[in-house]
């Protein structure tokens, strides 16, 4: 179990960096932020307040990502910090799961911060105002927007991850990562409207069966929609929220092992 | 240590070619060659951290490397970084180790991001010694050390060896491979083109290498 001693460090040093200590002040500071932009308005104040902290949990998630994670891998594999850890009886299977599960560790952490004080500032908040003002809002939203938001950035770490395994530098690690994110973000809502029926009954089948399974190839980015969609009134089963969840599971657990395979075959 | 008809190459260029190398436990041998020479290319095969294309390599559990330039994570102390280094060997020699490389002792807990070069080479010296490996593979281990610094780690190598662990060095720098390898083998495109034993591990020793480097070092230019 080496892995757990390099989860450790990895989470100690992701401590030590001033760009997670800035998320994390961020994270503290959101509700101050989303009490201030839903004060703004008159009714469904607290449907504003749960907004406010879904879009700042992608923020801080992509933020995250990008600049931390990214700039982690990278250093370790194209700056040949890896070299130190891969010392025996360290094994480039140990280093990289204990890479991932400390940084998985760094990321709950992050979102477990903003939950705290965003689930504070809406106790303080939000409950001395009236029904109608506090509409949109119950306790368990927060919970859900953090649990939905940690699942579906695990699948993009995943794919951070398979990415390190094989890209040439730095800015091949970014370029790809983003791509994924924006692919993520924008091409599942288009795709899903090029799917509607009346598109459908005039396109040719190849093309039905190419946007469907590239509509299937992306993971989905939409755990903050969910809990914005319930808070403004819409029912989602409960079976469509455990298949998303586990979309993003399997999602990521395949990248994470594809990229392990190729890591523990390329040259450092 | 045995490495039997290693080959390597990257894209078109051959680094390695049919390279042997054996040495025995306790010993110390060292490594000279031209830039490109494939010196560190062989230490990356010996550690694992490249894969040659054929060949033998034997694999070995007990073995450290102090890289030619030293990597390390910038946001943690030396001190931190020993104590990982430590448990995963499951060791507790943080401070010895520390002073056995004289680091100063107010230093050990400041980032790496704001060591000297020669404090970072010291950092990384000690994380190569933790668990007292028995092969130790020495790239560059003298690079931004001062010349007190130098002679004090050709002095730590040297009694490392004496206590049994064998020693690979690769340097630029022949009279510090003189004064501590008991062999020496010079390397030019990607083959070990002639061994030579030092006996006397004297300046006249040191001068003699010179002459052989160069002249290989010639002949590969020629080619």
């Amino acid at each position: 179990m080496l892995w757990t001693k390099l989860a450790h460090l990895t989470l100690f040093e992701l401590w030590q960096n001033r760009t997670f200590k800035t998320l994390l002040t961020v994270a503290l500071l959101t509700p101050l932020l989303a009490v201030g932009l839903s004060s703004l308005f008159l009714y469904d104040i607290g449907k504003v307040y749960v907004d406010v902290v879904a879009a700042m949990a992608q923020l801080l998630a992509v933020v995250f990502l990008i600049f931390l994670v990214v700039t982690l891998l990278s250093r370790d594999i194209f700056d040949r910090v890896v070299y130190v850890f891969l010392t025996p009886p360290m094994s480039r299977r140990d280093y990289y799961i204990g890479r991932f599960s400390g940084i998985v560790a760094a990321f709950m952490l992050l979102l477990l911060v903003l939950l705290l004080s965003s689930s504070l500032g809406a106790w303080l908040y939000l409950d001395g105002l009236s029904d109608m003002y506090q509409s949109g809002y119950k306790w368990n939203y927060l919970g859900q927007l953090v649990f939905f938001n940690f699942f579906q950035y695990i699948s993009i770490l995943g794919f951070i991850f398979f990415v390190v395994s094989w890209s040439s530098g730095n800015a091949e690690t970014m370029l790809f990562t983003l791509a994924m994110l924006i692919f993520s973000w924008i091409f599942p809502p288009v795709l899903a409207a090029l799917q509607s029926p009346d598109v459908m009954k005039d396109t040719p089948e190849f093309v039905v069966y190419l946007l469907q399974w590239i509509y299937d190839a992306i993971p989905h980015l939409r755990g903050s929609d969910i809990t914005i969609s319930i808070a403004h009134g819409v029912n989602i089963d409960i079976q469509n929220i455990i298949l998303y969840v586990a979309e993003h599971v399997v999602y990521g657990l395949i990248f994470f092992l594809l990229g392990l395979a190729i890591f523990k075959r390329r040259d450092l | 240590m045995k490495i039997q008809s290693v080959c390597k190459s990257y894209k078109k260029h051959q680094v390695l070619d049919q390279l042997d190398l054996t040495f025995c436990e306790g010993e110390a041998h060292g490594l000279l060659g031209a830039n490109g020479a494939g010196k560190s290319t062989l230490i990356k095969i010996l550690m694992g951290l490249v894969f040659p294309d054929d060949g033998k390599v034997e694999n070995i559990r007990d073995i450290a490397l102090l890289p030619e330039s030293p990597y390390l994570p910038v946001n943690l102390t030396a001190y931190q970084m020993l104590k990982y280094a430590c448990l995963v060997q499951n060791t507790g020699q943080v401070e010895t180790l520390l002073k056995d490389v004289r680091l100063k002792e107010d230093s050990w807990h400041k980032p790496l991001r704001s060591y000297s070069k020669g404090m970072k080479q010291r950092t990384s010296i000690a994380l190569s010694l933790v668990g007292n490996p028995k092969y130790l593979i020495l790239d560059e281990p003298m690079s931004g050390l001062d010349a007190m610094g130098r002679a004090h780690m050709l002095e730590l190598f040297s009694t490392i060896n004496k206590q049994g662990a064998s020693i690979l060095m690769c340097s630029h720098a022949v009279t510090d491979l003189v004064r501590l390898c008991d062999k020496i083998h010079i390397m030019a495109k990607g083959k070990v083109v002639e061994s030579i034993e030092i006996k006397e591990h004297s300046m006249k020793e040191a001068e003699a290498l010179e002459i052989r480097l160069q002249f290989w070092s010639s002949e590969h230019a020629v080619d």
